[in-house]
């Protein structure tokens, strides 16, 4: 097996963790490292994500799902409403300026984070 | 109710994650457990299997449109050991770590944001 192909599994091995742990998809993790390790473009790096992310979300859905944490009944609701919301989303980003409401959101997000640790404490 | 909450955070996630190339999972999340109170562990198990439909539509959409190249099965491949390892772990960590550790990632994300 040649370097790049062990570097590519690596790769999807950090997001992978990553999304199991957090939850998440994991593209937080696979685009930065598929630009930044093995220099994919943008948007190849964003498809090849998007890819990997399926998997790892099944795998991670059904290992949570056996161990009785979450409810399919209220995924496939959360489901629905992203893949319509995704559309909407996406068309609006080329007729919204970007990047103050992009400033504003990662306000939001870091109220919504220090919210929750103090919840914790 | 619930149905509509859960629609209805849903469709907010998809919106903005849309518009700002954010991961869906660091908003409705939170949501799920500041707005619903449900916790952490399971509010990421429900993440993670409404990621499943929302993530192959758009893995549809790159495959069409020919940016998903074979390199995606290596990456894959690594994300399925990566998920069943960590997903594994879950039941033995306390929810009160996976909420530290999950909004210490959400705050660096969200500074990132504010500062790029």
């Amino acid at each position: 097996m040649d370097k790049r192909k062990l570097l590519l599994i690596f790769i999807g091995l950090c997001g992978g963790m990553a999304s199991g742990l957090l939850g998440i998809g994991g593209g937080l993790i696979f685009v930065p490292l598929l630009i930044s390790i093995t220099k994919f473009d943008q948007k190849v790096a964003h498809a090849t994500s998007v890819g990997a992310i399926v998997p790892a979300v099944i795998v991670g859905a059904a290992i949570y799902g056996l161990n009785k944490f979450g409810n399919l009944g209220d995924s496939i609701y959360l489901g629905i409403g992203g893949i319509i919301g995704a559309q909407i989303g996406a068309r609006l980003m080329y007729k919204i300026p970007n990047k103050q409401l992009k400033k504003g959101f990662g306000v939001i997000l870091a109220i919504v984070a220090i919210r929750m640790i103090i919840s914790w404490i | 109710m619930n149905i509509i909450t859960f629609l209805v955070i849903g469709l907010f996630t998809g919106i903005v994650s849309g518009m700002m190339g954010v991961g869906g999972g660091l908003i409705m999340i939170p949501a799920m457990v500041l707005f619903m109170s449900i916790p952490q562990s399971t509010a990421q198990g429900i993440s993670l299997a409404a990621i499943v439909p929302i993530s192959l539509m758009g893995a549809w959409v790159h495959f069409k449109k020919g940016g998903l190249k074979k390199d995606a099965i290596w990456v894959g491949l690594g994300a399925i050991i990566g998920a069943s390892i960590t997903s594994s772990i879950i039941p033995y960590v306390p929810i009160s770590t996976l909420k530290i550790i999950f909004s210490l990632v959400l705050l660096y994300f969200a500074l990132r944001m504010i500062l790029k």
